[in-house]
């Protein structure tokens, strides 16, 4: 039986449209609801699913009210105003802060948490929903990242301190961290196949039952594929999204923190799979700044399994990544 | 005939509780003391009488104006004591101002020496480059081949329960 529940948060954003109709395993139903700017999906064992979702929204609530740099009131706008000055922040500021920073660490800076002021100065100055889709130029010369190895942590007390004049902002890493923390979740509360989907960013536990497997349904530039996951997380990043034009420029999300800059790499997006959502988001969006060759070695080099997609739609597949199932799809 | 004054607890037949003798180091007292051993006093009796007279000039009471004076003294101290500390606490905020986005207050006093540069070892549960990306143990599975994920079967297609996409 297929049950289709939709529940739209509290906040509208007018460019989310919820998705299509999917398909929806037997004895499962699915719950929709927007946070975090995005939307998320869940799939649920159907006698589980209000309770399932009662947790979900509250902990994506929760972790919007403190990460999101949109907020005036969240405790990541009031770290960031107080860069510079020793601050003692709260258990998920500072576990995701040391996530991100440990994230920054094994990539070499590829992903790098304090590209906020590039961010704004390229124009990414307020939630993508309220951003005029052109912009005039910006007379602000943008610097390189790198300064989150100036950021000073003391784990006894939970204290940060930013360099002065530097901001921080988790964005796809909070994501993928909310999905794996919501999964926990519900795995405590006794529910043991389930699907958490954050704009993207998904992770599963279990299978469906008779089923086996979560077949996902993975966009490209010109086409999707249907990639069955077993079990992990996938990510993708790219620039289908949260893109703009700022002058003669057209900016997008993703900088490269040798620049300061809206990446040049040549793809269009990159997913990849993980043992957890917030590996696969950090791996897609560094191999996404590497490009081509340099993002295929990164992935295999972490045993990584990733889809490639360049900006004139070919692809390339890395590590255990299915071909087999993209090339029967044709 | 004797005549006991029940107002006065030092008149009375028995004392309202036992305190135990206090053993010091004055030798003269504690010849006293071994001299007249504690006995439950009786009423009337000539030997209580002896000992509750004993008792009174081993411990002189404090007069008023010495109490006034020991109270006053303890009040210099504790002002004194109160803007040193208040002086000390002052300094500390000055030279390291700590604010704070939760509600735990941490003074810079109590934060200990552990701390950490970004580029040293930042991360609460892993840190190094291998860690970040470590996949667990391989899984028994269909679709196991990679440990901490694993893909299932391509033979047969199957309607999408999910995206992955561009968020």
């Amino acid at each position: 039986m297929a049950l289709e529940t939709v529940i739209p948060g509290r906040h509208q954003y007018p460019d989310l449209v919820f998705p299509e109709p999917l398909h929806i395993p037997f004895g499962m139903a699915r719950a929709q609801f927007l946070a975090m700017g995005t939307t998320i999906s869940l799939l649920l064992p159907a006698e589980y699913l209000r309770r399932g979702e009662e947790i979900v929204r509250t902990l994506f609530a929760d972790w919007e009210q403190t990460l999101s740099r949109f907020l005036l009131e969240s405790e990541l706008t009031h770290l960031n105003r107080l860069s510079g000055k020793s601050v003692i922040v709260s258990e998920l500021l500072f576990t995701v802060m040391c996530r991100a920073l440990a994230a920054a660490q094994a990539t070499d800076g590829l992903y790098d948490p304090t590209l906020l002021n590039q961010l704004v100065q390229l124009g990414y100055d307020r939630s993508f929903d309220e951003l005029p889709a052109v912009q005039s130029a910006s007379e602000h010369l943008n610097s390189p990242g790198g300064r989150w190895r100036d950021i000073h942590i003391e784990r006894a007390v939970r204290l940060v301190k930013l360099p002065p004049g530097i901001n921080v902002e988790f964005g796809g890493i909070a994501k993928g961290m909310a999905v794996d923390a919501a999964l926990e979740s519900l795995r405590q509360e006794g529910i043991d196949t389930a699907l958490v989907n954050a704009g993207g960013d998904l992770a599963v536990l279990g299978v469906p039952p008779q089923e086996n497997q979560w077949p996902i349904e993975v966009q490209g530039k010109t086409r999707s594929w249907v990639i069955p996951l077993h079990h992990g997380a996938f990510a993708t990043s790219g620039v289908a999204r949260r893109r703009w034009q700022q002058g003669a420029y057209m900016r997008h999300h993703l900088i490269d923190p040798r620049t300061g800059l809206s990446a040049q790499s040549g793809l269009w997006s990159v997913t990849v799979a993980a043992a957890n959502c917030e590996q696969a988001e950090v791996a897609a969006k560094v191999a996404f700044l590497l490009g081509v060759e340099q993002g295929c070695e990164f992935l295999r080099r972490h045993f990584l399994a990733g889809l490639l997609v360049q900006e004139d739609g070919t692809w390339m597949s890395v590590g255990s990544w299915p071909r087999e199932a993209m090339l029967k799809e044709g | 005939m004797s005549f006991i004054n029940t107002n006065d607890p030092y008149e009375q037949v028995t004392l309202p509780y036992y305190q135990p003798p206090i053993e010091r180091t004055d030798p003269i007292l504690s010849q006293q003391k071994k001299a007249v051993p504690f006995t439950t006093p009786r009423a009337g009796s000539s030997q209580s009488k002896t000992m509750r007279s004993s008792q009174a000039s081993a411990s002189p009471r404090m007069s008023k104006a010495e109490a006034l004076a020991v109270v006053r003294r303890c009040k210099t101290w504790l002002i004194g004591g109160s803007l040193v500390s208040f002086g000390i606490l002052s300094a500390l905020v000055a030279g390291h101002a700590v604010g704070t986005t939760s509600s735990t207050q941490v003074t810079p006093a109590a934060v200990n020496n552990q701390t950490t540069s970004a580029s040293n070892a930042p991360a609460t549960s892993s840190s190094s480059d291998g860690e970040f990306f470590q996949q667990p143990q391989q899984q028994q599975s269909q679709g196991g081949e990679n440990g901490g994920y694993g893909f299932g079967n391509s033979n047969s297609w199957q309607a999408p329960v999910s995206r992955s996409r561009v968020s």
